[in-house]
């Protein structure tokens, strides 16, 4: 299965650049997380992915294959983007209009149904679902065509946090089968557990394309707040920790380069150092998110 | 194809609005095909025509009798079958399902042309229904021997079937629905009558030809004063032409903006 590439892009709306010379790719059996601020240019990316908007130059492609020259697209990518139904139409029959071009029976539309949990209300009008119950609907008619690429705008948006959590087991198994997710978000902390890789843009340009392994999140830092600094301090480097002293709002206190909390905690024991505080210090990954988006103005 | 067509057949069946029209069309047209057969009556009584309902051209105007108001109805299902998908911002879904935006109107065509056939059928159903006691009570015929009156009959039907492709276009190149609907039907039911009427009354008989309502009545050979038949009438296989030309053009300008632009 090849992976997504985006090339060169361009996108501009009467002078002004949507999405600026863009290139990026999506590789299966991995979780892409596609980062950028509300405007970034994620939703216009996305939209000329799946040949909705045309882009004024470079190309956005499956493997070669631009998506409306998929011999089957519902079978080959499945998308989520506004997620908008028909109110007056029940969601089975929503499904039921898409499922003729996805090759997919009725029988497959009332599994995908019970699948993301709508069987109940699966003959109800549309107008009565709840926000999350529309996205739940969304999913299953990007799943229609069983596809191997999913394509994700925004989806944790009016999702409960059941919802959420449902959903990136769904996109981890999904991805771990072999496919490939592309998912939108503004919210870094929002995609942090589900994400493999990550493609941060911001104004139409890429900021950066890594794996989540690499994106520096300050691990190996334990902050050690402690009433005895000097015992503390001759405590842990006997056992042979790099640190330094720190102050903050609450005063003094030890940075120990280890994230092994327990190695630190039972070195302070073991010498019976009262402890106030131990923590692992995280830089906050929206934190890391914000610097990228400052380096590149 | 046959994919598209289903998934658009399902789209118009899945909501409410086709039968809706489909049984305003039967009553409505059984109501005006009363009123050509009640015309008729008055002229037989008061002996201005000796025996009208054996005449063809009565006939066939009361068969028809629903036309002039099911033509209408059957425009407001083209409209909104396209506008409701811009009004409910679903088009990026159907256009996901068959990114071939040609293909998927070609698709919207031929189901609103499926729907629209049983729209005529209900129509013109409706009027030989309404044609029974006129007929049997006045000692005329039907006439279902005479190949001109089934002509006329499915030709009926076509005609109304065909103008769900003015409202598809109307649909695309306007793509506020309730502003595609009330300009549909201010045209269908307000400008084009006015209009028609206008030439009929000046005897413009070349222009009325040309008029939607003018080359449906010649198309379908129907005299009936009501419906301000042409005294000239074009022949009616000129007269399908035309009409097919008033139906396809907004669809054609339609299929050709719709598969240029960006679906924000």
């Amino acid at each position: 299965m090849p992976p997504i590439i985006v090339d060169r892009l361009i996108k501009s709306y009467n002078g002004n650049l949507a999405v600026h010379n863009l290139s990026f790719m999506v590789e299966p059996g991995r979780v892409t997380g596609f980062l950028g601020p509300n405007g970034a240019g994620k939703t216009t990316t996305m939209r000329i992915l799946v040949g909705l908007v045309t882009p004024t130059t470079g190309t956005a492609t499956f493997g070669d294959l631009a998506y409306a020259d998929l011999p089957h697209p519902q079978q080959t990518v499945g998308c989520v983007l506004d997620a908008r139904f028909h109110p007056g139409r029940s969601g089975r029959n929503h499904l039921r209009v898409l499922a003729p071009t996805a090759g997919a029976s009725d029988r497959r539309v009332d599994e995908l149904l019970g699948e993301v949990g709508l069987g109940e209300v699966a003959r109800q009008p549309v107008g009565e679902y709840s926000m999350g119950m529309q996205q739940r609907l969304a999913l299953a008619a990007a799943m229609l065509g069983d596809p191997d690429y999913l394509i994700l705008d925004e989806p944790a948006n009016g999702i409960d946090p059941e919802g959420i959590r449902w959903l990136r087991i769904f996109l981890r198994d999904f991805a771990e089968s072999g496919r490939a997710v592309l998912i939108s978000s503004h919210l870094l902390n929002e995609i942090e557990a589900t994400a493999d890789d990550i493609v941060v843009i911001n104004r139409g340009r890429l900021l950066a394309q890594m794996p989540m392994s690499e994106l520096n999140l300050g691990e190996g830092i334990t902050r050690a707040r402690v009433p005895d600094l000097r015992a503390a301090l001759q405590a842990l480097a006997a056992i042979g920790a790099q640190m330094e002293t720190a102050v903050d709002e609450r005063g003094a206190y030890l940075r120990v380069h280890s994230h092994d909390v327990g190695q630190v905690g039972a070195a302070l024991f073991s010498s019976g150092i009262v402890v106030d505080e131990l923590v692992t210090e995280r830089r906050d990954l929206e934190q890391e998110f914000f610097s990228m988006l400052e380096g590149s103005r | 194809m046959s994919g598209v067509l289903r998934a658009e057949l399902r789209r118009i069946a899945t909501t409410k609005l086709w039968w809706i029209v489909l049984i305003c069309i039967f009553v409505l047209s059984a109501g005006y095909a009363a009123l050509p057969a009640a015309v008729a009556l008055l002229q037989s009584r008061s002996g201005v025509a000796s025996s009208p309902f054996a005449d063809p051209g009565i006939i066939r105007s009361i068969y028809n009798g629903g036309n002039v108001l099911s033509r209408i109805l059957a425009m407001v299902v083209g409209i909104a079958t396209v506008g409701s998908e811009y009004r409910y911002g679903t088009l990026a879904s159907t256009y996901l399902a068959t990114p071939h935006r040609v293909r998927m109107l070609l698709g919207k065509a031929a189901a609103l042309l499926i729907f629209g056939v049983i729209f005529g059928i209900a129509s013109v159903a409706a009027g030989m229904l309404v044609s029974i006691p006129f007929v049997l009570a006045n000692g005329g015929t039907f006439l279902l021997n005479q190949p001109e009156t089934w002509r006329s009959i499915i030709l009926g039907v076509c005609s109304i079937a065909s103008w769900t492709l003015i409202g598809m276009g109307i649909g695309i190149l306007i793509k506020n629905m309730l502003v595609a609907l009330v300009v549909g039907i201010l045209l269908g039911f307000l400008v084009e009558p006015v209009v028609s009427v206008v030439f009929f009354l000046k005897r413009w008989d070349e222009l009325l030809n040309l008029m939607p309502s003018g080359a449906t009545n010649a198309m379908l050979e129907i005299t009936s004063p009501v419906l301000f038949a042409g005294h000239n009438p074009a022949p009616w296989w000129l007269a399908a032409l035309v009409l097919a030309a008033w139906c396809l053009l907004p669809a054609l300008a339609g299929v050709l903006s719709a598969a240029r632009r960006d679906v924000a």
